[in-house]
């Protein structure tokens, strides 16, 4: 269990607080969006759990173990953090190489390590590129192999701070789709941090960030049907809730639920006959 | 004869050694001067290479490409590499990542004064580039790192057309920002095309944004070019995007579902606008 309580946090040289009295708990094996527009204050928590950011008022709790100057090394070995651009944390000479790299530093012995680059890999699929320079990736391979990094590591938690901005559509439907599979298999807590409503709906929770307070903490669903609450906070509505309200504009009566893709053809299909 | 010409282009990553691995193969590309192109394909398709090869930064291992008046081949030296390069901007994927002055104006005066320019040319390019990017002179002294994401990658773009190219590449120009920096950042590049006549090479996943800016697709596939036309030719087969790993705009998604279902386009639509325009008449019982 994650328990964020009162976090307020400004950077330094800046007036603006990034954390407003943030509070927020997040139970074992939850998968939680967190979603915002760019500066609402989406990374800048994800960092505070981690343990990246120093002098912020408020309490953080990372399975019973309050973080602080002590504990931040055994908390950061439960968390697996994947950054949004992956160049920033490669390391190794090879892709197996950036891979093993957090695991010799925790001192894995070397036949444990071997399997368990392999396994990340394979889990991403990007065995057959183990032995090629991370520089002669494309960005989606790169943030692949990130993500191969993080879960070698056998996180309880892990954190994906825009992980898939790179990949392409289907890409980043398989990358949904082993997270889905890995949080089964390993009981994750993943917090995946995102801008695109549409990445959102495998969570369990929606939570909503700006000005650095939570705005909404719903189902994905709930969610995407406060389209007034979307707009105002800089996202983007859903694409049926964008068709629906060019459709509205022409005085088109519309259900108010929300309607995923298909139930929105099924109701066009309908008015259509 | 195009602005940029590819003529059966290979290239090969270590070539004749055992890592040797074929990047691009027979590649025949064309852009129009004031085109804006889209370059589409999945993570690997050989995207950034093909962009390497027209900014010059690596020479084809066989086939010729011309930019403007330049032509780079597998004899080329840097010489020549650097002749093709004058031409071509390109926005790197997280450009802000390479920003480094003390401020904003003297960052984005970097490249001209580095090309040979006087101080006081430099700063009146630096100027003009903030104008085109839409940061308002208050920036000018400011630092880079104290700006928002957005604002940051403006800073970066003004960079790369302070070097007053003709040719942009755009390399996944908006990752990372949210709905309105994207829709900024993309009206910003259309704005570019048809007021300044810059040619536009857009490289992306968004297909959203392929259908809205691009008057022409290339789609690449395991190094090779697979297809090329319209964005309304390229998105009006769903089935062998799906078997080239591509997706389509949900627009199109959508109205390829009402097709399946026995309704008719007399347009394929491409943009939530084109769907809504198409069907409102019938929904409100109009013929």
């Amino acid at each position: 269990m994650i328990e964020v309580k009162n976090i307020t946090y400004s950077y330094p040289n800046s007036d603006s607080k990034a954390l407003n009295d943030l509070s927020v708990t997040i139970q074992d094996q939850q998968w939680i969006a967190l979603v915002g527009h760019n500066g609402s204050g989406k990374s800048t928590i994800a960092r505070v759990i981690d343990g990246l950011v120093e002098g912020y008022q408020g309490e953080v709790t990372v399975n019973g173990m309050p973080l602080n100057d002590d504990t931040v090394w055994d908390i950061r070995d439960q968390i697996g953090f994947v950054f949004q651009n992956p160049d920033n944390q490669f390391v190794g000479a090879t892709v197996q190489d950036d891979v093993a790299f957090g695991l010799e530093n925790r001192n894995v012995p070397r036949p444990e390590m071997v399997e368990r680059v392999q396994q990340a890999l394979e889990v991403v699929g990007m065995s057959e590129f183990a032995t090629r320079e991370p520089s002669s990736l494309s960005g989606g391979q790169k943030q692949r192999v990130a993500l191969a990094g993080a879960i070698a590591l056998q996180p309880k938690i892990l954190i994906l701070d825009e992980a898939t901005s790179m990949l392409d559509p289907q890409g980043r439907q398989e990358m949904l789709e082993i997270l889905k599979q890995m949080k089964q298999r390993f009981e994750l807590t993943i917090i995946m941090i995102t801008h695109d409503l549409s990445e959102t709906a495998m969570a369990d929770r929606v939570l909503l960030m700006n000005h650095g307070q939570l705005v909404a903490d719903a189902q994905p669903e709930k969610l995407f049907a406060r389209t007034q609450v979307i707009k105002d906070n800089g996202l983007e509505l859903p694409y049926s809730e964008q068709l629906k309200e060019q459709l509205a504009v022409a005085g088109i009566d519309l259900p108010r639920e929300y309607m995923n893709e298909d139930r929105m053809v099924e109701w066009l299909w309908d008015k259509l006959n | 004869m195009g602005q940029i010409e590819l003529n059966n282009v290979d290239y090969k990553y270590q070539p004749d050694t055992p890592f040797e691995a074929t990047a691009l193969q027979a590649i025949n590309f064309t852009v129009e001067t004031g085109s804006y192109t889209a370059l589409i394909g999945h993570t690997g398709s050989g995207k950034s290479t093909l962009i390497q090869l027209i900014d010059g930064l690596i020479k084809p291992t066989s086939g010729e490409v011309t930019v403007v008046d330049h032509h780079s081949t597998a004899t080329s030296n840097s010489k020549d590499l650097d002749q093709l390069r004058k031409n071509v901007g390109i926005v790197f994927q997280f450009p802000e990542s390479q920003l480094f002055e003390e401020t904003v104006l003297k960052d984005i005066a970097f490249g001209p004064k580095n090309f040979g320019k006087t101080d006081a040319e430099a700063t009146a390019i630096a100027k003009k580039s903030m104008a085109l990017v839409g940061l308002t002179e208050d920036f000018a002294e400011k630092s880079p790192f104290d700006l928002s994401g957005g604002q940051m990658r403006r800073v970066a773009i003004a960079g790369v057309l302070a070097l007053e190219p003709e040719i942009l590449i755009l390399d996944e120009p908006t990752a990372g920002l949210d709905a309105s920096g994207q829709a900024q950042i993309m009206n910003l590049f259309k704005q570019l095309n048809v007021e300044q006549g810059i040619t536009i090479i857009l490289v992306t996943h968004n297909m959203e944004d392929v259908a809205k800016y691009a008057n022409q697709v290339y789609v690449l596939n395991h190094g090779a070019i697979v297809k090329s036309g319209t964005p309304r030719e390229i998105f009006a087969n769903q089935q062998w995007l799906m078997e080239n790993y591509l997706t389509v705009p949900v627009t199109t998604r959508v109205a390829q579902k009402l097709i399946d279902k026995g309704y008719s386009f007399d347009e394929f639509p491409l943009t939530v606008a084109e769907l809504s325009q198409k069907l409102i008449p019938k929904l409100k019982g109009e013929q």
